[in-house]
């Protein structure tokens, strides 16, 4: 697998050392030879020349057979600075320079070629053509001086070759951050929408065709993508939101077919109990009356009667739950007046540790109802909060406000006007598993004694009767807040249109 | 005290000149109440069914009629109306405890007691009286609907 944790300025530079140790001895090698060969052979050209213009001095001048003036020739092969070494031979008679160079002397050989001897002297002989002498010129020449240039040229070379090198590492280095720089800004917009920035513009800030084409290409995909995605979320949301209200639907309409069923239930079970307890009453007055005053029989026909009378109200409680009230009287009804009798009662009657607050709100619109039911159903509502408080305490609110509902409230709730009746407790609250058994006849989590269990179904029974909605929240040591939705009297929101229209016009 | 009656349809031996008929189908109920009744004075006949009472009423007329609403095959509220229309001048008492005649029956708006007595009074009854009561309540509702 590829190393992530190496960047373009270092391959580069890998890859530059590498070209230039491949190459750059190979190019060293081939210039030192061409500069040696030139050398090399620049100096053989010019001291053969050299020579032939000595040799030629011998066969032009008067110069062969005279002692002096050969030695003087031959001195001056020497002075010149050209040669190291001069001898003349002729007819078997050496003359050799009285200035020759010491510890060179001729060997009897002749360099054709610059490094035919590895020694620092170069040797040519030369015949000379002139009659009556068998003569030849011996030179010797100092090839050093070349061999310094050879040396020099060689030095001056690799550094210019390694200066090549070192600046052309340098200007990839440079290149490669002017072309990273760009990429890594574009690398860091990137990063940031991933982890969430999803406004914040791709863009790199180069003039760079390729960089700048490359960021505009992935600008428009990042707005096409943030396009999408908040397509999607809000896809999301609606179906969430869709799936919420078909389980609250559901929920809803599973409690009502229980409780439906256990208003037959109720209904059947109401009416037995009711025949039989017209016999066990007048049967039970009669024998009283018929005791005498001081009879130990009457306290035990009284308490017959007493039991019977319970058995009556709680009778009577099951047929509230029962929609007894939809026989009731219905009017157009200002809830105000009833809440705040039930406020007034409560404040009177709570114990020192809970606080009644009652929070009226905004202009009350009348409500097609009943004072007595909602009398009632306020008193029910609120004494299930006081009990839910208990003896730790807490606040009691009591609210009423009108509510526009624009269709995103919980399920069965319609679009339009509202009176709003809000019970909220600070108590122990509830979790989903009690809430969805509230509002079952005889359901309560209290102690055996301290409830009857049907307060909340009779608030159940009184809301289904008035055709209102009854929505609650709850959480558990927090606390529960039961709403009441009353629609507006028609008539009230038909003569408000009609005052719009009226502005309007 | 009168003793209780052999049948639930037997006449009074009062001397009271008001008659009253009661019908219910519960047998307790209508011995109780006749029983009642008779001990304010008054001359009571019963019958247990709706059929039945309307065949006593053919027989002999009478001032009172305090009917159940809730009976079997005919209920109460066709024998209200039977009787306010053949005997203009009886007095009707309807009493109901609610429930249905039948689970098939059941229509969650008219189960209850106040259900059934609203229909009642909508069909003539004069009074109505809501299961269950007590001695004092039934015999002030009977002075009540024969008034002064």
């Amino acid at each position: 697998m590829a190393r992530l944790d190496v960047g373009l300025a270092q391959r580069t530079v890998v890859a530059g050392v590498a070209v230039h140790l491949l190459t750059l001895p190979l190019v060293t090698w081939v210039l030192l030879v061409v500069v040696r060969e030139a050398q090399t052979n620049n100096f053989v050209q010019h001291v053969r020349t050299f020579a032939r213009g000595v040799a030629d001095g011998f066969e032009i001048a008067p110069v062969l057979g005279d002692t002096n003036k050969t030695s003087k020739l031959l001195d001056s092969v020497i002075l010149t600075g050209e040669g190291v070494y001069a001898e003349l031979a002729d007819n078997g008679r050496r003359t050799v320079s009285a200035l020759n160079h010491p510890g060179i002397s001729y060997t009897g050989r002749q360099d054709l070629e610059f490094s035919d001897h590895p020694d620092s002297t170069y040797f040519i002989v030369l015949p000379i053509n002139k009659s009556g002498h068998d003569a030849e010129v011996r030179l010797g020449f100092d090839k050093r001086p070349t061999l310094d240039d050879i040396a020099e040229a060689r030095e001056r070379i690799v550094e210019v070759l390694i200066s090549y090198a070192v600046l052309s590492l340098v200007m990839a280095v440079v290149l490669v951050q002017y072309l990273t720089r760009p990429l890594a800004s574009l690398g860091e917009s990137a990063r940031q929408v991933a982890s969430g920035d999803h406004e914040r513009r791709l863009s790199a800030n180069t003039t760079i065709r390729e960089v700048h084409d490359l960021a505009a290409d992935l600008e428009k995909m990042r707005a096409e993508l943030v396009g999408v995605n908040a397509k999607l979320r809000t896809e999301m949301d609606e179906r969430a939101r869709v799936e919420a209200q078909r389980q609250a639907l559901e929920s809803q309409l599973r409690r009502r077919q229980r409780l439906e069923a256990l208003g037959t239930l109720a209904g059947g079970v109401a009416h037995e109990i009711n025949n039989t307890l017209v016999p066990i009453m007048l049967f039970a007055q009669t024998v009283l009356d018929a005791q005498p005053p001081d009879s130990p029989s009457r306290e035990d026909l009284l308490g017959i009667l007493r039991s019977a009378r319970r058995s009556k109200e709680v009778v009577k409680k099951v047929l509230t739950f029962s929609r007894q009230m939809n026989s009731g009287k219905r009017e157009r009804l200002d809830l105000t007046e009833p809440v705040e009798e039930v406020v007034r009662l409560f404040r009177a009657l709570t114990p020192p540790g809970i606080l009644v607050v009652k929070c009226i709100e905004g202009h009350c619109l009348p409500v097609i109802a009943d004072a007595t039911l909602i009398n009632l159903l306020t008193m029910n509502l609120c004494t299930n909060a006081l009990q839910a408080m208990g003896a730790t305490g807490g606040t009691l609110t009591v609210g009423l406000a009108p509510l526009t509902a624009t269709g995103l409230e919980p399920a069965g709730v319609a679009a339009g006007n509202y009176m709003q009746l809000r019970i909220q407790d600070t108590g122990h609250g509830m979790d989903p598993a009690t809430m969805e058994h509230i509002f079952e006849p005889f359901f309560t989590t209290r102690a055996a004694g301290e409830g009857t269990g049907l307060g909340l179904a009779v608030v159940h029974g009184i809301v289904e009767s008035l055709g209102a909605i009854l929505l609650v929240d709850s959480n558990p040591g927090v606390g529960t807040d039961f709403r009441v939705l009353f629609r507006v009297a028609e008539e009230q929101t038909a003569s408000q249109r009609a005052e719009v229209r009226h502005d309007i016009s | 005290m009168t003793s209780p009656e052999g049948s639930p349809e037997d006449r009074s031996q009062t001397s009271s000149t008001v008659r009253i008929l009661v019908i219910d189908d519960e047998l307790d109920l209508l011995t109780a109440l006749s029983g009642t009744l008779r001990r304010a004075g008054y001359r009571v006949r019963t019958a247990h069914s709706a059929e039945r009472g309307l065949a006593l009423l053919e027989q002999e007329a009478a001032d009172v009629l305090i009917t159940d609403v809730i009976m079997p095959r005919k209920s109460g509220i066709d024998v209200i109306t039977t009787v306010r229309t053949l005997y203009p001048s009886t007095r009707v008492i309807a009493m109901s405890g609610g429930g249905s005649f039948r689970a098939s029956d059941y229509q969650p708006g008219s189960i209850t007691t106040s259900a059934y007595l609203l229909v009642s009074e909508r069909a003539g009854a004069h009074a109505v009286l809501a299961k269950p009561f007590e001695a004092s309540e039934i015999i002030a509702v009977v002075r009540q609907v024969l008034g002064p």
